[in-house]
């Protein structure tokens, strides 16, 4: 392990020409001023996941509440005036 | 006598001057701390990628200078994009990767056998030798995963305790310590087999 950690040591040494450093100054201009409180491009990604699940989470709780709730589809619907012809319904006011 | 040089400003003045859009002013931060990016980087990427990795991390430094806190230390906070911009250049690699890992080659071999007779002292300073313990290095590392080997080198190559490295990282100490273990397991079975190998012969 002494003779890797000493080759990993050697992997260390690296120089770059004045260019290099343009490059990056160049890119940056590009990018525009930031400001205090702008957004962060490091952390949302490191959260995302976190949120991930919890989103997950929350699609099965709606979902769960809203085939246990009074949401019916719309062909529901028409079957139970089908169904019930003596009930009021929409299409006694629409034929004539 | 008036002293011609003035102060050169702290990273938190020039930081403060960039938030305020002033974007010259990172190119001093840029200058100052060109070096130690460079030797973090050279020491987790293939050389012919340190450049461009560490273009990277000023570039993702820069985005995210407002999250800087004013009280740490700013090298503290650009090791850490550095390392994790190191990590994610190997889970790319790692997913793009199509060839597998191929055999270790005879010259290693040999080097290895130098190594382990305990030659390595003297032989190490042979510039032909350090190539090829360069070379074993990213032989022995190309069969991991990025998680696996960002550990190992931290921990056991630069010698950094689980807690640094975890800071580094930005994962939790637990995770550190039960990944390094096994990561540690795999490369001994992958440098006995290759010892295996070498009784063999």
């Amino acid at each position: 392990m002494a003779a890797l950690a000493a080759a990993y040591r050697e992997k260390a040494k690296i120089e770059v020409d004045g260019q290099w450093e343009v490059g990056v100054m160049r890119h940056i201009r590009r990018l525009g001023p930031i400001h205090s409180g702008g957004i962060s491009f490091e952390f949302p990604e490191r959260y995302m996941w976190q949120f991930a699940s919890a989103t997950c989470i929350l699609i099965l709780i709606l979902t769960a509440a809203l085939i246990k709730g009074e949401f019916i589809p719309e062909y529901e619907i028409a079957r139970a005036f089908m169904e019930e012809p003596t009930r009021l319904s929409l299409m006694a006011f629409l034929t004539p | 006598m008036q002293d011609d040089n003035p102060p050169k400003p702290s990273d938190a003045e020039v930081i403060r001057q960039v938030l305020d859009g002033n974007v010259d002013a990172f190119e001093l931060l840029l200058a100052r701390h060109k070096d130690h990016v460079l030797r973090v980087v050279g020491k987790h990427v293939p050389y012919h990628e340190v450049q461009e990795t560490a273009h990277v991390v000023f570039i993702k430094a820069y985005q995210s200078l407002s999250s800087f806190k004013k009280e740490g230390h700013f090298v503290q906070w650009l090791s850490q994009i550095a390392v994790r911009t190191c990590y994610d250049y190997w889970r790319q690699h790692y997913r793009a990767r199509e060839v597998p890992v191929s055999a270790l080659s005879k010259r290693h071999q040999d080097w290895l056998e130098k190594v382990m007779s305990e030659e390595s002292a003297q032989s190490f300073r042979e510039d032909s030798s350090r190539k090829e313990a360069r070379e074993f290095l990213d032989w022995a590392f190309d069969g991991l995963s990025a998680e696996d080997r960002m550990v190992l080198e931290l921990v056991y190559l630069e010698g950094l305790s689980g807690r640094e490295a975890a800071e580094l990282l930005g994962w939790s100490l637990a995770n550190v310590k039960i990944r390094s273990f096994r990561a540690r397991k795999k490369l001994q079975k992958v440098l006995t087999g290759v010892m295996k190998g070498q009784e063999g012969r």
